[in-house]
């Protein structure tokens, strides 16, 4: 019996907010408080319900998360902003990932976002000049010992994050959208050719709108952490739906998946969207996606019984009995997609027993 | 390097609110989410820059100029400050 | 939101059983779901917390949950996990301090996620009408001064979390159990024999902490928000003479910024907030090492228009 989830029935059917009972309302905060989605819900909410209508202890509730959530986005419009002008000089395009490219294009899944970091797409060629004018400008690098940094810089698609000294903001440079170990590697030279200018702001781009949806896809299913599941899943229905009106995102959408390997996360992104959100999703988009990509009936119901719960909030309301061996399992294979067996064997170990940094058990 | 000729102006978008007594006033910069608390002085100096930007001889004769050379110091040394809080900037060549 | 009962009125076994489901214990405007088995935090919440109101309307603002971590460590070396709401961020701990832990992490919810008040790291007291904010860093001696105040007749409101409506500039209450750390408990027991305490916890980080019930009186009106008056900051030195200085109101407001919780969340609306709360009031510093003379200077200041 698969858990389910009053968040995820009310962000499907959102009328029914007007007629919620005090006792449903606070199941309702504690499942979107679990899933960072707070600041979301408060949009949502007024969108359907009238302040007077609401319990005022609910209203302030949700009232307190937006607010917190624009100051995030304030911050980071700034911190977009400081980076631009730090990377100035280089002339290297600065490309927005995730949430900073969301906040700065004003799209609809930027609404309600908390930061923790500014994520950023330069070439690979060019990441030695990006290090060094954000070293110039206050930015280090993080404390990691030796084995990680060579972790970082050898296997992974970006630098080690890097902070500002005196704002104490949190830079990732990213040079690809996967690691340099994984089974597939998505072109980031497709990438940066295909990215969009930042309406009003010359020297910022973001990922064109398919790339955007490929790389929140990539992101979800392929990465081993899985307690902002459904944060990520309610961003790819918003961002299927606001770049679906147009038909010409979704022509080309399936032949864009295929040029940069990444047919299989989105089709799992595509088939799960659905099944949350009901996603509308062209018939003949669904066909080919799943003429590309469809994986074996085994791969497709463990996947299945695994996404179920996982991309569920993490509140217990929205668990069932094999939600923690679905969790286990989606590290182990975040991983495993991320990093060739022995390797992955070996860093797990480093991880568990030789690093210093703070809590080694998260497998 | 900062010397009296150097040309300064308020950093561009600021929005600034403050509250001020007896001399000394707390500044909120809504663009940075900063607060500062700043002397008479300061307030003096960016009110005149909020018109037009101002190379520090100009400011100083809002002071009455007639500056001696440790106050010449004191004087680089708030702009410089007040630059590092980034309520102001050098104007752009 | 009506009440149903008093944790006072409930016999004991009950009172067990629904912190075992989930109890919602209402302080101040908050609502917060208990969930614990944990024989000294059920004792401390029968004893602390007996005039404090037990909601049922189903709805809370913070869940809490304090029980046992899974596996051997249950067995050995008692300890305890705090949950609140998500797993938890906080180490596990000795049994024996779980009550206190229970204290810091009501305070915990508060702090970090309340945005509708404007929140400073203070206590807040109330005589005649008016109220004084008491910020300090730990180890300033708040807490005694707090406890002094409190046994010398003024109203609790808060002794961690002065809590400040933007709109009106009020005060809003949120009294809970005062936290004693060290030798502020001797000072209490000394000044009060009587006075309900839970059983120290030593070697806490914060050294020992014990906790004490707060005045029925300021329980009871609880519903009721002050205005401010002063902003005192305390610093208790042995052997100082009493002093009280008044503070520049700019460097008052500084300070508090500094220790407000969620000063810089409510950008220009907290600046806002916080500099007609300053404007309101006046700021002093406040030393003093002799008790009665502390009580004293304070009961001269209500006289003072």
């Amino acid at each position: 019996m698969k858990p389910d989830c009053l968040l995820l029935q009310l962000w499907r059917a959102p009328a029914r907010l007007a007629s919620l009972t005090l006792p449903e309302w606070d199941v309702l905060l504690a499942q979107a408080d679990s899933a960072n989605l707070t600041s979301s819900l408060y949009y949502l909410v007024n969108e359907h319900v009238a302040r007077q209508a609401m319990p005022p202890a609910v209203w302030r509730r949700l009232n307190g998360a937006r607010v917190l959530a624009e100051r995030h986005q304030a911050a980071a419009r700034r911190e977009v902003g400081r980076i631009a002008i730090a990377l100035r000089d280089t002339g290297v395009p600065l490309i927005l990932l995730k949430g900073a490219a969301y906040t700065m294009a004003q799209l609809p899944s930027g609404q309600g976002r908390l930061y923790t970091d500014i994520d950023i797409l330069v070439p690979k060629a060019r990441i030695g000049a990006v290090e060094a004018a954000l070293m110039t400008h206050g930015w280090v690098a993080s404390g990691f010992d030796a084995y990680d940094q060579r972790y970082y810089r050898e296997w992974m698609h970006e630098i080690p994050p890097m902070t500002h000294m005196r704002r104490t903001t949190t830079i990732d440079v990213h040079h690809a959208i996967l690691p340099l170990t994984a089974r597939v590697r998505p072109d980031s030279a497709l990438l940066l050719a295909a990215a969009v200018p930042v309406p009003g702001e010359p020297a910022l781009y973001y990922l064109a709108p398919a790339d955007l949806v490929l790389h929140s896809a990539t992101h979800l299913f392929f990465d081993g952490e899985s307690d902002h599941g459904t944060r990520d899943m309610v961003d790819l229905d918003r961002l299927l739906r606001h770049f679906g009106r147009d038909p010409a995102f979704w022509a080309a959408l399936p032949a864009r998946a295929a040029a940069l390997q990444l047919a299989r996360p989105l089709f799992y992104a595509l088939r799960h969207a659905i099944r949350l959100f009901a996603t509308p999703v062209p018939a003949p988009v669904l066909a080919e996606v799943d003429r590309l990509a469809r994986p074996g009936p085994l791969a497709l119901a463990l996947t299945d019984a695994m996404f179920a719960r996982t991309l569920m909030p993490s509140h217990a309301s929205c668990q069932d009995g094999w939600s923690a061996l679905a969790r286990l399992g989606l590290y182990l294979r975040g991983n495993w997609l991320r990093m060739p067996p022995l390797m992955l064997a070996r860093h797990l170990f480093h991880k568990a027993f030789i690093s210093p940094k703070g809590d080694a058990a998260k497998v | 390097m900062v010397s009296l000729a150097l040309a300064w102006r308020l950093t561009p978008l600021q929005r600034l609110a403050r509250r001020c007594w007896e001399g000394e006033c707390v500044v909120f910069n809504d663009v940075t989410g900063d607060t500062h608390l700043l002397g008479d002085e300061a307030l003096t100096i960016l009110a005149h820059l909020a018109s037009r930007p101002a190379d520090g001889h100009s400011l100083q004769l809002l002071f009455g100029g007639n500056f001696g050379a440790e106050e010449n110091e004191e004087f680089l040394e708030l702009l410089r400050h007040l630059g590092q809080l980034e309520l102001i900037e050098p104007c752009p060549p | 939101m009506s009440p149903v009962t008093t944790v006072g009125a409930m016999p004991r076994a009950l009172l067990a059983k629904r912190l075992a489901q989930g109890l919602h214990l209402q302080t101040g405007p908050f609502i917060t779901c208990v969930r614990t088995s944990i024989d000294v935090v059920v004792d401390g919440i029968a004893r602390l917390y007996a005039d404090y109101p037990v909601s049922d309307a189903g709805y809370a603002d913070f869940r809490l949950t304090l029980a046992p971590p899974p596996g051997l460590r249950r067995w050995f070396r008692p300890q305890v996990c705090a949950e609140f709401d998500l797993p938890s961020h906080f180490l596990p701990m000795p049994r024996a301090h779980a009550f206190a832990m229970f204290e810091w992490m009501m305070n915990w919810c508060i702090s970090s996620r309340v945005n509708h008040y404007l929140i400073i790291h203070a206590a807040v007291v109330e005589r005649g009408g008016r109220a004084v904010i008491l910020p300090a860093p730990p180890g300033s001696g708040k807490s005694t001064l707090c406890a002094i105040l409190v046994n010398a007749g003024w109203r609790l409101l808060s002794d961690e979390l002065a809590l400040v409506d933007p709109e009106s500039g009020m005060l809003i209450p949120a009294p809970r159990p005062i936290s004693l750390k060290n030798q502020s408990i001797d000072v209490v027991r000394r000044l009060v024999p009587s006075a309900v305490m839970s059983p120290p916890a030593h070697d806490t980080l914060k050294g020992s902490v014990a906790h004490w019930k707060a005045p029925s009186d300021s329980v009871a009106r609880a519903d009721e928000p002050a205005m401010p008056a002063w902003v005192i900051y305390p610093r208790y030195q042995a052997g100082a003479a009493l002093a009280l200085q008044r503070l520049p109101k700019a460097r008052s407001m500084m300070r508090l910024a500094e220790n407000g919780f969620n000063y810089s969340e409510l950008g220009a609306a907290g600046f806002e907030a916080l500099g007609d709360l300053i404007e309101r009031c006046d700021s002093y510093d406040f030393s003093y090492s002799v008790i009665d003379e502390a009580v004293a200077a304070f009961e001269q200041l209500l006289g003072s228009p």
